[in-house]
């Protein structure tokens, strides 16, 4: 059923020709190369490690699977990772 | 970049986070709107991120129910700084000595830059305004640069400007010199006959033409002559212009041998070397063993961070050497001894390419050892010289 509401919801919004990120709040995710990655409309850390950061964001988990990990900076939306980024997952909840 | 910058101006704190609800408490700190960065995972159950001076008392509510504890590692910014600098009193006031004596030093002259003068010296620049008390070292409020204008316009009548302008420590001269009118137009006289010659063609300006198309001239006679007549019947005493053209001759000699010396090197070379310590030096290696040699030498000094050091090593190759008398054979004589007298006139001025009209006469006189050539050039030229009345 909730799936059915979401595919009509995008098929709307693909029609209206909206960003889904500010509609659906979903994440909008910026890689640079595989130094860098900003995430933005997070919804929090759920674990941090030097090799893996998790991050929850609408509708599951987002994996970074990596190197030398670490969190440049972290507002309440937004998040900027650096590291050696080997692996991008995400998962539902 | 902007945040960093800002953070630094408004001082920020490095935080260890220690306990095992890490992510948890990062999340309430975003949650809250407090900026966190250069979050950096330790150990499993440590971390250390950096946060806003003013946003570090409102994270303690946000350890209630958390097994976390916090501490500050490290301080850094703007008040942090200048608060480590005023407990060094010493540096503080030496800064503000440092910054006073500055200032005051800068209300002196320093430097003198003089900038457009050639017929004047600086030196002589440099002492007119020493005789009116600007020099190295004075205060900048102890002269006035007008009066220092006027005062070397006065002084030397040959300037037409002059600008002076204090910038710092660095006083600017600037002058513009008087163009003379040419001394030689206030001069009155004749054209005459710079050399002999057969005059070809006369434009007179100005004066009194004495000679005609045809006549032959020799040096100093008088080709226009600065007395006239104006258009009033008046006699008039000036300077006269024109241009009178002649055939002129021109002759140089030169000589060519039928011989020469040639200088041939033999395959016997001897090296040695001259080492030089500051002002001594010592030769190393045997004597030349030839009489008759050529020597090359080479220098080699080290130099460290542009300066040179004082040990120098000089490498002398000398070559052996011995002398052979070649004959030159009789044509190849004449063509050099041709191309010498061709010099010998170059060197007086005469282009070779503008003797259009010239008539070369080749004059071979020969004796033992060589050959020479007289060469007799015939051109077109002004031969117009002033001479002033005196």
């Amino acid at each position: 059923m909730t799936n059915s509401v979401s595919s009509r919801i995008k098929k709307l919004i693909d029609f209206m020709d909206l960003p889904s990120d500010v509609v659906l709040e979903l994440p909008r995710i910026t890689v640079i190369g595989n130094l860098e990655i900003l995430v933005e409309n997070h919804r929090g850390i759920q674990k941090y490690t030097s090799e893996q950061i998790c991050l929850r964001v609408k509708g599951g988990i987002m994996s970074v699977n990596g190197r030398k990990l670490a969190i440049k900076i972290i507002e309440k939306d937004y998040i900027r990772l650096e590291g050696i980024i080997e692996r991008i997952q995400f998962s539902s909840q | 970049m902007i945040k960093q910058v800002w953070a630094w101006l408004t001082g920020y704190i490095t935080i260890k986070f220690k306990g095992v609800d890490l992510e948890v408490l990062l999340n309430r700190i975003a949650d809250q709107g407090f900026g966190l960065w250069d979050v950096e995972r330790v150990t499993a159950d440590i971390i250390i991120g950096k946060i806003p001076i003013r946003r570090f008392k409102k994270i303690r509510p946000l350890l209630q129910g958390l097994n976390v504890r916090i501490s500050i590692i490290g301080k850094s910014g703007l008040p942090f700084l200048i608060s480590r600098m005023l407990q060094r009193k010493a540096l503080i006031i030496g800064l503000v000595v440092f910054m006073l004596v500055l200032y005051y030093l800068s209300g002196f002259i320093w430097f003198i830059e003089i900038h457009g003068c050639e017929q004047i010296t600086r030196e002589d620049i440099i002492t007119e305004i020493a005789n009116e008390g600007l020099k190295i070292g004075t205060a900048k409020s102890d002269f006035n640069a007008a009066e220092i204008e006027n005062s070397l316009l006065v002084k030397f009548p040959q300037f037409s400007w002059v600008g002076v302008n204090s910038k710092g420590v660095l006083l600017t001269i600037q002058v513009v010199e008087r163009t003379s009118p040419l001394v030689q137009e206030l001069q009155y006289g004749d054209l005459v006959a710079e050399r002999g010659g057969l005059i070809t063609q006369i434009l007179p300006y100005r004066g009194t033409v004495k000679v005609h198309v045809g006549d032959t001239v020799k040096k100093g006679d008088v080709l226009i002559s600065g007395k006239y007549y104006d258009m009033y019947g008046k006699l008039q005493h000036g300077r006269a212009e024109g241009i009178v053209r002649a055939r002129v001759w021109y002759d140089a000699i030169g000589e060519a041998g039928f011989s020469k010396v040639t200088q041939v090197k033999t395959e016997n070379t001897h090296v040695n070397y001259t080492i030089t310590l500051g002002n001594s030096s010592f030769n190393w290696g045997k004597p030349v063993p030839f009489e008759l040699y050529t020597v090359d030498s080479k220098l080699w000094q080290r130099h460290v961070k542009g300066y040179k050091l004082p040990l120098t090593v000089t490498m002398h190759t000398y070559s052996q050497v011995y002398y052979e008398i070649m004959s030159i054979p009789r044509e190849l004589a004449k063509t050099l001894a041709l191309e010498r007298a061709w010099q010998q006139l170059e060197e007086a001025g005469i282009q070779r390419e503008k003797i259009l009209d010239s008539h070369v006469k080749e004059y071979v006189i020969e004796d033992q050892n060589g050959l020479r050539i007289g060469l007799i050039i015939e051109i077109e030229e002004n031969i117009a010289c002033f001479e002033a009345d005196f």
